[in-house]
């Protein structure tokens, strides 16, 4: 199921997952359908207000950045329905601070899709955002 | 072999295969793996927390899952249950356009007016007219209370 928006590019980024998000959304929506429906949500993203416009929403979704991972350029946008019976869900993003040469628009790179639980982040949610956008950053951009 | 035997070798067939993939990462990545397991040693952890550890490994180590779950999902997207799935999101979608856009008109409210109203942009009230997004039920309900309607008669599923 593709995040993605593949070849039908719309907005000014371009939304991908992280193979991780994939994982965690299968086991999260084993139904098809599920999936479909906080997919759309996602693909919202490409409509990302930019970095300095905490408060604007993406599209009607509300977002802000993670505060310990501000300087990661990693956010959180904020699911207002449930789906497949969970609550609170929320899409992690990492908003890529540099273009790959042959990519057409900026990418949004989702890493998690999951049901917040607590107020706050925990110690190990943080380090798994972190890990995984090292993980994005080792695939797919070469570091100076 | 006894169903034991079995089920032993099977584990450290697996375990090979992890140790495999876990040498052929860089040294970083390496690190990223150890930090991972920390995570899931961790008496402090709780279970959704190692969930997240664990699929953080198996995307590291086995980059072919991720990539059969897009592949997977493809499949069922060009299969009837998956078209019909999405057909049905999308006439709401459908729905929800004609319906609003009818009543913006009828009320002579502009989607600047209308974003005024529930608090979003006017490109956002675009976006969801021309069915480029999905609103979310949250919006849906407060575009019904800014056109002063029931919810029913602008998103089917609540009809």
């Amino acid at each position: 199921m593709e995040l993605g928006v593949g070849s039908n590019l719309f907005g000014a980024y371009w939304v991908k997952p992280a193979g991780s998000a994939m994982i965690d959304a299968n086991r999260l929506f084993p139904k098809c359908k599920d999936y479909q429906l906080a997919r759309r949500h996602a693909l919202k993203l490409a409509f990302w207000p930019g970095g300095e416009n905490e408060g604007e929403p993406v599209v009607d979704m509300d977002w802000e950045w993670i505060r310990a991972r501000r300087t990661e350029r990693i956010g959180e946008m904020r699911i207002h329905e449930r789906i497949g019976g969970h609550r609170n869900l929320r899409i992690v993003f990492w908003v890529a601070d540099k273009t790959l040469t042959d990519d057409p628009l900026p990418r949004i790179w989702t890493l998690s899709v999951l049901a917040k639980k607590r107020q706050d982040w925990t110690s190990p949610e943080l380090k798994v955002f972190s890990a995984r956008r090292k993980i994005v950053i080792a695939r797919n951009y070469k570091l100076p | 072999m006894t169903t034991a035997a079995n089920l032993i070798e099977n584990n450290v067939w697996a375990y090979m295969q992890v140790q495999c993939a876990l040498d052929e990462c860089s040294a970083d990545l390496q690190d990223v793996v150890k930090e991972m397991l920390e995570i899931f040693r961790s008496s402090d952890s709780t279970k959704d927390e190692q969930q997240l550890a664990v699929h953080t490994i198996v995307d590291l180590l086995f980059p072919s899952v991720a990539q059969d779950l897009v592949d997977d999902a493809r499949r069922y997207n060009l299969a009837d249950e998956g078209k019909a799935e999405s057909s049905k999101l999308t006439s709401e979608e459908d729905f929800f356009s004609k319906q609003v856009s009818k009543l913006m008109g009828d009320r002579e409210l502009s989607q600047t007016d209308l974003a005024a109203r529930i608090g979003v942009s006017q490109s956002a009230i675009s976006n969801l007219l021309s069915r480029k997004c999905r609103p979310q039920a949250r919006t849906v309900k407060k575009i019904a209370e800014a056109l002063g309607v029931e919810e029913a008669l602008i998103w089917p599923s609540n009809s």
